[in-house]
């Protein structure tokens, strides 16, 4: 796999860290998540494994002693936008034994109670939910119906929200407003281009779009056929006759693709969703802290997924991304908001988001917040603007 | 801004394909050379004027990108087509009116280079920016660099492709800097090493 998770484990490493990676791994197995689409990284192999370019969470295990190891990595870390986990032992010790690069970052208070949270926390940053693993798959239905389906089932085995799209749409109708909300929430399309697919589908104004969106698109190209060059932001693969059982490409009811293939798919799906979750992440997340910083502000990633800036005497402001369609900001999320809230005197809380991304009708989702806050919305477009004046 | 103050940025941009050299498709992130592509546009199109040789699949990026922002963009932008691929262009040159098309020698290299040149020849450009590619990125990068030897470069290293064998090989120690191979944060890198310094 090209693309992959990163879990990084920093600090005063031991026991505590590696329970936490064997408790990880065996959720990943419940959760029937490949065990390769994760990589393990310690200060070790740092340097040759670590890439900016895929997701990445980070426990920093603390020190008793004050020995505080790694600085120049979290640094480092800190700088990409990665979500970092401070992990301390004793209650009003946090300042004692976390380093001070990560003094604004919420800790967690370890106790064997914690463990659940732990990994669900760094899970939850990789989208471990099923509801959050889309995968849309756009066919022609006289030309592809029984490969559609094999692959629908193999992803869908493999912990994929799968979403087929069976609708049947003339000849030069516009594309189904229905379809296009539900995609622009997935982080991986696959197509299936046959030859009369783009022709009669898709156009490259819809690819287009779909790459605005910052959507990773699959195009498995037919034997027949061959990549259109307004169509090339994808990963294409050209199929030929020995990728399908029998050698049989052009029965739309009966082709099928060898499990070999299949098998390959799948995994290919999860390394471009991998690559794809950085790509949102930072195009939101991490501009937005980069531009924040620009401008002397101190602000925090916070492992929770949104971000804080302190304004000093305790006050905050509060930054809150919207990724996917905002009820996906989950009731972790919402449960530790609400402990922010309490430990600090909130000057205000944003909506940040994607303004090429987002359809206005998902921000009116968000009216639950207003009940008890009163919460604006900045695009990320006016980022730098905003920064610079506020 | 007044439309005379307006900084002429080139792009060179085109998406390396499996079925061509693998020493472009092999590096290639595709889902950086989009990113960036969406970046630029939304950091220099809104005060300065964007240029670009017409290619079907990132014209159309760009286009969306401009109609959601819902920015004026006509005099912010201008595309150079050489009329050799006609019968390829795709509809959204429609939506732009500043393109400028030249004249079909008959060869798609000579009418490629005839394209190039025009397009060098009509700005003084502050600054021109090289993201993934092929052949025809590093053909651009060159004659670019000799047609318009004042502008700052900015190759993206991190999209991979032409850009990462021009950094390697090519670029002159001055226009280095190694947030240009390891960070993907391109709309604020973009501010700071090309919108902050024209």
């Amino acid at each position: 796999m090209k693309y992959k998770y990163q879990i990084i484990l920093l600090g005063s490493l031991g026991e505590l860290s590696e329970k936490i990676i064997s408790l990880f791994f065996e959720k990943v197995k419940e959760l029937k998540l490949p065990i390769n689409s994760f990589m393990i990284i310690y200060d070790k192999n740092f340097e040759s494994n670590y890439s900016g370019n895929q997701p990445s969470f980070v426990f920093y295990f603390g020190a008793k002693n004050g020995d505080f190891k790694n600085i120049d990595l979290i640094d480092r870390l800190v700088k990409d936008g990665a979500l970092i986990l401070p992990i301390f032992y004793t209650k009003d010790l946090f300042s004692s034994e976390i380093p001070k690069i990560l003094e604004n970052q919420n800790g967690l208070l370890y106790d064997v109670t914690k463990d659940d949270k732990i990994i669900n926390l760094a899970l939850e940053s990789f989208g471990k939910l099923r509801q959050t693993r889309k995968v849309f798959i756009s066919y022609r239905r006289d030309e592809s119906t029984s490969v559609a389906i094999q692959l629908y089932e193999a992803l869908e085995k493999n912990n994929f929200d799968v979403f087929l799209d069976t609708h049947s749409i003339k000849q030069g109708e516009p594309f189904q407003e229905e379809l296009w909300h539900r995609m622009a929430d997935c982080d991986v399309i696959v197509l299936l281009n046959t030859p009369e697919f783009l022709t009669s589908r898709w156009c490259k104004e819809e690819i287009a779009e779909a790459s605005a969106k910052k959507i990773g698109i699959i195009q498995l190209i037919w034997p027949n056929h061959k990549l259109d060059n307004t169509s090339e932001f994808c990963f294409p693969t050209q199929l030929e006759e020995s990728d399908f059982e029998e050698g049989n490409f052009n029965d739309k009811n009966k082709s099928k693709l060898k499990q070999s293939f299949v098998d390959e798919l799948v995994m290919k799906a999860e390394s471009i969703r991998a690559r794809n979750l950085a790509s949102r992440q930072d195009s939101l997340i991490t501009e937005f802290t980069n531009f924040a910083v620009m401008y002397g502000k101190k602000v925090n990633l916070q492992p929770e997924r949104f971000i804080t800036e302190e304004l000093g005497k305790n006050k905050r402001r509060i930054f809150i991304p919207i990724i996917g369609i905002p009820q996906s900001i989950d009731c972790n999320q919402h449960a530790e908001l609400k402990r922010e809230l309490h430990e600090f005197d909130i000057e205000s809380i944003y909506l940040i988001y994607d303004d090429v991304r987002i359809r206005a009708k998902w921000l009116n989702h968000l009216d639950w917040l207003n009940d008890y806050l009163e919460i604006k919305t900045l695009k990320k477009q006016n980022f730098n603007k905003w920064l610079q004046q506020n | 801004m007044a439309a005379t103050e307006l900084k002429n940025i080139f792009l060179s941009a085109s998406i390396p394909l499996p079925e061509r050299e693998h020493k472009y498709y092999n590096t290639s992130d595709v889902i950086a050379i989009r990113d960036s592509v969406i970046a630029l546009a939304m950091s220099v199109i809104p005060e300065h004027k964007l240029v670009w040789g017409g290619h079907p699949s990132i014209t159309p990026l760009i286009n969306y990108v401009c109609q959601k922002l819902g920015i004026n963009i006509q005099q912010h932008v201008a595309i150079y087509q050489s009329k050799f691929f006609e019968k390829f262009y795709p509809l959204d040159n429609n939506q732009f009116e500043n393109i400028f098309q030249t004249e079909n020698l008959g060869e798609r290299n000579q009418s490629l280079l005839l394209m190039r040149k025009t397009m060098f020849n009509s700005f003084q450009f502050n600054a021109g920016v090289f993201i993934g590619g092929m052949e025809g990125v590093e053909e651009e990068y060159n004659l670019f660099k000799e047609m318009q030897p004042n502008a700052m470069i900015i190759v993206l290293e991190s999209t991979g492709g032409a850009a990462k064998i021009i950094y390697d090989e090519l670029l002159p120690a001055e226009f280095k800097n190694e947030r240009l191979v390891k960070d993907y944060r391109y709309m604020s890198l973009f501010q700071k090493i090309l919108i902050d310094k024209i």
